[in-house]
């Protein structure tokens, strides 16, 4: 046992609310509105912002010191109005922050105060204490919240309820795409792929710009996940926080858990599970997997024995040091800041059969993950940009992965589901070390001219 | 409940509440406009926080430890965020944070907040470490002030409180809150005196992308000590001494007026208001300072100095001046100093600023502000997204200056952008400033993207 820390250094985490916005925004019309300081809402949109690159609109009800000793309803009514008066939304998330859980404000009921006097709009309470938990529990909260909120039995229906939880637009994208040829009726929630990456076209440019970026899962569709007959879970860490549960127990709708389909084994899981339930999956899907093998074969002498920490999110965690144990590498540490990573690991270990059980740890911090680390080999990291000062002051590389990736363009763009992602992470891998390897007796400019 | 203001025959659609924080520069009347207010709620300002002010300016300080006081995402969304560059310790780019969980937030977080710093102390040995407050600390009511100074008491430096509550007013109140810290608790604590004839300070330089070594070299070879820089690159053991100088340079008046206030009572070192940007700005900064210490050598160097570099500066400026003439240009900063600067330097480049706003100006700098404004130009006090996308659109801007908040903003309008605040890394201060500055504006604007953008219809 290592003593005990008793402060945080250089956080892998970020806050619940945080989360919760990020889920509010695959919603179509919605508006995250923070119930709390004016500076958490500022912080998160930066946050946000600098990983996405779009604009990203959060409100906030800007409490101040009067507020905070009297109650924040007043403000987060006025906030509510203006919300609503300005961006015209569908749907608004009452997101608590620290202040407002600190000073006791009962948002379920100013919620359903508010609620009287716009029929038309949802609002929607969600408790998200910043000091609780971490950003992903936030956004897997929020995704249960809205669905608690608003899903309904009407006439029952054949959909598939699809929970992806924390995707990139690109990767949303690509199961939206899939699910339409499978065949199978599906709705996805959230759908971040046009919200957080939406395309520059001249109708940005000459139309009026509705207040909020078109896309999302629509409200209406929403209301109709009560109606479904299965609901299909990618994140294994949600556990009792997925939406799947109210589902299960207001609906008796099943659930079903299958991990992010990352890499070989993953993804012909996921693919089996759509044909059990009755999709097909057509050529062009299932073409790549063959040469994904050949990637693999390609490039196994770069990639066995390759020792990598992963960390992060702790669904991705987990999905990426499944998929790497596919390509010979070994995962020698697991982190997270949650504490919600061993039970996804559990579970994917048990699915895949994994050869040992890497070292995990939870509540993770980058001083932690380094001490853990200290003195051992390693070859690579894989997670987000935070971890770009570990990976400097150890002298290897990171593959960027996740949320947040701040310092390099396309974030939104990174794929990670399906076999052709895998290609491309597969020779993404195994090109860093053939360049670390790379003649050093290199010519020179005067002999070549 | 939607209302249109009338601005120069268009219609801008803003919230009653809001109406009055907007003006047009007219030239029969005087442009007088709401200000220094508490954010509307629900209006999604671009403002930030009590702490956020606190900390942007505190953290450039390289050698002392930070630890966030509060939950995580206090201290995660400020870690290393400001481009400030250190030519010495890392410290700074470090985050530390207590962490706050449920147990702490109903029975106190003081004992975690004590063995925090302790921790901080023993694995680093800062120069010093700076202990902020946050929200939730403020409510349960945690005597941060109690707590520093009994870990000081084991520790061989100054452990400083922080009073940066988010909810206890704006981001201009963290400025303050720094500023005071500052003042309390580190200058006047060092008594060494340096032999120099000729000493200043140098306040509210941030050294973003290296803009204080870009200006102190001049100083250098004028002759002048720069005693300490509060805060960019700056160090603990240097601000301790800061009481010592002549002179205290005010950069950035929006967040250092208040501390150059407080020594000019205490210490009696006057202060001057300087802009580093802009050949006119920074040529008049230096001259300003030569006057000051009314030596004669010294005014003759930095008029030599301003003749040599302005020969070269301006060939620079002029080529860009013929691309860049007549093109329209929006700025939205934190302060009214950076805006009013970046309007000076517009001008000069022969474009013109149509919209100019601030986070957290005042009614005096907004009078300012439209001073240096043509007529028809809007002025904008704590803006939100949907107003100044509106104003970009209407006012056919071709360069929108903001922060990293704006940026996408202006893309997504087809419209060119220049980070001017903390995530840039490109060099604005000095001569070598301006010129790199003239070049962002330029290649910014003529990136064919934004034609590309245009042609593109389906």
């Amino acid at each position: 046992m290592s003593p005990k820390n008793y402060v945080t250094v250089n956080t892998c985490s970020a806050c619940q609310p945080l989360g919760a916005a990020l889920a509010l925004k695959g919603i179509a019309q919605a508006m995250p509105l923070i119930h709390g300081s004016q500076g958490c809402s500022t912080y998160m949109r930066l946050y946000l912002v600098r990983h996405f690159r779009e604009p990203i609109d959060i409100a906030s009800s800007a409490l101040n010191e009067k507020d905070a000793i009297y109650g924040g309803e007043a403000n987060l009514q006025a906030a509510v109005k203006n919300v609503i008066n300005r961006y015209n939304p569908a749907i608004i998330g009452l997101i608590t922050g620290c202040l407002a859980e600190t000073i006791g404000d009962d948002i379920d009921r100013i919620s359903a105060e508010c609620a009287k006097s716009y029929p038309d709009i949802t609002l929607v309470p969600i408790r998200a204490p910043g000091f609780a938990d971490d950003w992903s529990a936030g956004f897997h909260t929020a995704v249960k919240q809205v669905v608690c909120h608003l899903a309904r039995r009407t006439k029952g229906s054949r959909a598939i309820n699809f929970l992806p939880g924390i995707i990139s637009p690109a990767d949303t994208r690509w199961l939206k795409l899939l699910l339409v040829d499978s065949g199978i009726s599906a709705i996805i929630l959230p759908d971040n792929s046009l919200t957080l990456d939406a395309p520059l076209t001249v109708d940005c440019l000459e139309k009026p710009l509705s207040a909020i970026p078109p896309g999302g899962t629509k409200c209406s569709d929403i209301v109709k996940m009560g109606d479904s007959r299965g609901t299909i879970e990618l994140s294994l860490a949600a556990g009792e926080q997925s939406a799947g549960v109210c589902l299960k127990e207001d609906f008796s709708i099943e659930r079903r858990h299958l991990g992010l389909p990352i890499g070989l084994r993953a993804t012909d899981n996921f693919f089996g599970a759509i044909k059990e339930l009755g999709g097909r999956i057509t050529e062009r899907y299932i073409e790549p997997r063959g040469r994904l093998l050949d990637a693999m074969a390609d490039a196994h002498r770069r990639l066995f024995g390759l020792k990598a920490v992963i960390y992060g999110e702790p669904d991705l965690t987990a999905a990426m040091a499944n998929f790497i144990l596919e390509l010979g590498m070994e995962p020698v540490l697991l982190a997270s800041a949650s504490t919600k990573l061993s039970q996804a690991i559990e579970i994917l270990a048990a699915t895949y059969n994994w050869p040992y059980q890497p070292e995990i740890l939870e509540a993770a911090d980058f001083k932690k993950i380094a001490q853990k680390i200290a003195g051992r080999h390693l070859d690579l990291l894989i997670g987000d940009s935070n971890g770009r000062h570990l990976a400097n002051a150890l002298d290897i590389p990171l593959l960027r992965v996740g949320f947040p990736v701040y310092d390099r363009y396309g974030a939104g763009r990174i794929r990670t589901l399906g076999y052709e992602a895998a290609i491309r992470l597969v020779d993404q891998i195994a090109n860093i070390f053939q360049e670390s390897r790379e003649d050093k007796d290199r010519l020179k400019i005067e002999d070549v001219i | 409940m939607n209302n249109n203001n009338t601005l120069n025959n268009q219609q801008i659609n803003m919230l009653l509440e809001r109406r009055a924080h907007i003006a047009e520069k007219t030239a029969d009347r005087r442009s007088e406009l709401a200000c220094n207010q508490a954010s509307l709620a629900g209006a999604v300002s671009q403002r930030a926080c009590v702490y956020s002010g606190a900390r942007v300016v505190l953290n450039p300080i390289t050698d002392a430890a930070h630890i966030v006081h509060g939950p995580i995402g206090c201290a995660a969304y400020t870690w290393d965020i400001r481009g400030s560059l250190s030519s010495g310790s890392r410290l700074y780019r470090q985050s530390f944070s207590t962490d706050l969980q449920t147990r702490e937030v109903i029975f106190g977080g003081e004992q975690k907040l004590y063995h925090a710093i302790r921790e901080v102390a023993r694995d680093y040995r800062p120069a010093a470490i700076f202990v902020y407050s946050t929200c939730p600390v403020g409510i349960i009511g945690d005597d941060i002030k109690a707590v520093c100074s009994q870990a000081e008491k084991e520790i061989d430096f100054p452990v400083i409180p922080v009073r940066s509550e988010g909810f206890r007013g704006n981001k201009s109140d963290g400025y303050k809150a720094a500023g005071e810290a500052l003042f309390n608790y580190v200058i006047g604590t060092k008594k060494t005196l340096s032999k120099a004839p000729y000493k200043v300070n140098i306040l509210g330089e941030y050294n973003v992308a290296g803009d204080l070594w870009e200006v102190k070299h001049y100083f250098t070879e004028l002759g002048i000590e720069v005693v300490a820089s509060i805060t960019g690159d700056g160090r603990i053991g240097d601000i301790a001494r800061a009481h010592t100088a002549d002179l205290n340079l005010v950069q950035c008046s929006g967040s250092m007026k208040h501390l150059a206030q407080m020594m000019m009572e205490k210490y009696n070192i006057p202060y001057q208001e300087v802009s580093f940007f802009g050949l006119e700005d920074f040529s008049r900064t230096l001259l300003q300072v030569a006057d000051f210490f009314n030596d004669k050598n010294m005014l003759a160097s930095a008029k030599k100095i301003i003749k040599r570099e302005k020969i070269k500066t301006e060939k620079v400026l002029a080529a860009y001046r013929q691309k860049l003439h007549g093109k329209i240009a929006a700025v939205y900063m934190g302060g009214a100093a950076k805006t009013m600067a970046l309007i000076r330097v517009f001008n000069k480049l022969g474009m013109q600023v149509a919209v100019a706003g601030t986070q957290s100006g005042k009614a005096k700098d907004y009078r300012q502000i439209s001073a240096l404004l043509g007529n028809g130009a809007i002025i904008i006090d704590d803006a939100n997204p949907l107003e100044l996308t509106e104003l970009l659109k209407k006012k056919g801007i071709d360069i929108f200056v903001g922060g990293v908040k704006e940026r996408y903003l202006a893309y997504k309008l087809g419209i060119a952008f220049s980070d001017f605040n903390h995530d840039r890394d490109i060099l604005f201060a000095g001569f070598k400033g301006i010129a790199c500055f003239a070049k962002e504006v330029h290649d910014s604007i003529f990136s064919p993207v934004w034609k590309l953008a245009r042609k593109n219809k389906g």
